[in-house]
């Protein structure tokens, strides 16, 4: 499957992208393809591009602090994590990810 | 029903539309900090029409600014984009009636909050477009009139005692505040403790008093410092994948400037981590407090070090703090019985599955 990912802390400095790399690892393990966008407050962004959204059977943000252009995913299953638990254990994370999709496919 | 619902979900999120504030505010703060700070190269004569005078000024708008952009991005946080324009003029004011940081932080909730509520309000179809403009103002009518005359008057007191207490605290004192915020900072590497140690630094900012995030420039470079010096001391008693991050960690701490880095290296071994950090956090915090060091721009990382009023303090704190967290972390891990060996073919277990 593939999968958007948003990471989002108070500097953009270190927990967005510990998040992102430990979503990353994990997806990729699993075979599952996944998009990333950082946000912060130093942060050069990459955005996610509207196709990179359309595909994507899921969003999944991890977030310390509100993210910007939440509007972007209106009518896309989103799960809503906190970016230290995303650190800590992104297996359960994905396993809550895969379980909502076959919910509602 | 729905309404009570939505309360409950705005307020219980809370700490996210505070984080939201300050990760806005951030740039605001650090570009005012380091253009300030370019300042004092032209000496302490300023000439009123040099280019350092124009520096000093541009210094003194971001450290002015930040806290109503703080309140803006606490609104927006809460209703998104119409939050923006009030909670910036509620920052504004929070400023304008001696309420700084804290009543800007709670304005901006208030403010969110009732523009929020009040754009959910339904109305005929015909007012319903019109809605959209006249709901920020109306808000921001109701929050203001509130903090002028019920909110304003307390909070000007509680900052002014603080402000009070903070500006006369003598070397003891400061020491015994580097201590706590020290502990803060070394328990939860960038988790909520620290982060209210470094937003209170930063907040105090606005009351023109620059020793917290003194403290908090030197605290936050001992845990990575520490745990890396470490490793160096007893490589033994870590496992190959900590090793690793820990030769990295240092470069990090130094021109990063922040503790998240650590916690690779935390996680296996919480405890006993925790409390060697803390322990020398602390005491660098203590001395740094003692010695009133202080720092004026809000950057960490490389750049901090050049902007510190008294240097040497500021590396007797890192190195005091360092030496500390790693001889006490190698002490804990001896007397422990990590089995290394044990947890090293876990770890190439999982790499190979």
């Amino acid at each position: 499957m593939k999968i958007s990912l948003i990471t989002a802390c108070l500097a953009g400095v270190a927990h967005s992208k510990m998040a992102a790399t430990a979503l990353k690892k994990e997806a990729l393990k699993r075979g599952h393809e996944i998009y990333i966008e950082e946000q912060g407050g130093h942060k050069i962004s990459v955005k996610l591009t509207p196709e990179q959204i359309i595909e994507s059977d899921i969003v999944i943000i991890a977030k310390m602090i509100t993210i910007s252009g939440k509007n972007r995913f209106e009518n896309k299953i989103i799960l809503d994590v906190s970016v230290n638990k995303a650190v800590r254990d992104p297996i359960s994370i994905l396993n809550q990810a895969e379980e909502l999709i076959s919910q509602t496919s | 029903m729905n309404f009570w619902k939505e309360t409950i979900s705005i307020f219980k999120n809370t700490g996210t539309h505070f984080r939201t504030g300050v990760s806005y505010m951030l740039p605001v703060l650090l570009i005012g900090g380091m253009v300030g700070s370019l300042a004092v190269i032209g000496g302490n004569n300023i000439a009123e029409d040099s280019i350092w005078m124009v520096f000093k000024d541009i210094g003194t708008i971001g450290l002015t600014y930040f806290v109503p952009i703080m309140a803006a991005y606490t609104a927006f946080s809460i209703t998104d984009t119409p939050g923006i324009a009030p909670g910036f003029i509620v920052g504004v004011l929070a400023q304008q009636i001696d309420t700084g940081y804290l009543g800007a932080l709670l304005g901006g909730i208030l403010v969110g909050y009732v523009t929020y509520m009040l754009l959910k309000v339904e109305l005929p179809s015909m007012l319903q477009s019109t809605w959209g403009f006249m709901a920020p103002v109306l808000s921001t009518i109701a929050v203001v009139i509130f903090m002028v005359y019920f909110l304003g008057p307390p909070i000007a007191w509680i900052m002014g005692v603080i402000s009070d207490f903070l500006t006369n605290l003598n070397e003891q004192g400061s020491a015994t505040m580097g201590a706590v915020m020290g502990f803060l900072g070394g328990v939860d590497y960038g988790g909520p403790f620290s982060k209210t140690q470094s937003t209170f630094a930063t907040a105090v900012m606005d009351l023109n008093l620059f020793v917290p995030l003194g403290i908090c420039g030197s605290i936050v470079t001992v845990p990575p410092l520490g745990l890396c010096l470490a490793t160096f001391l007893r490589p033994k008693l870590y496992t190959i994948s900590e090793l690793q991050y820990a030769k990295s960690s240092w470069v990090y701490a130094i021109v990063g400037g922040f503790t998240e880095i650590v916690i690779p290296l935390a996680v296996g071994d919480l405890i006993r981590v925790t409390i060697a950090t803390a322990l020398g956090s602390t005491i660098s915090g203590f001395i740094a407090g003692y010695f009133l060091l202080e720092l004026s721009t809000p950057v960490l990382g490389i750049a901090q070090w050049f902007f510190y009023n008294k240097p040497i303090v500021f590396v007797i704190c890192v190195v005091v703090g360092s030496v500390i967290t790693a001889l006490s972390v190698n002490l804990l891990k001896s007397i422990s019985n990590r089995d290394i060996a044990k947890l090293n073919a876990i770890d190439k277990q999982i790499n190979e599955s």
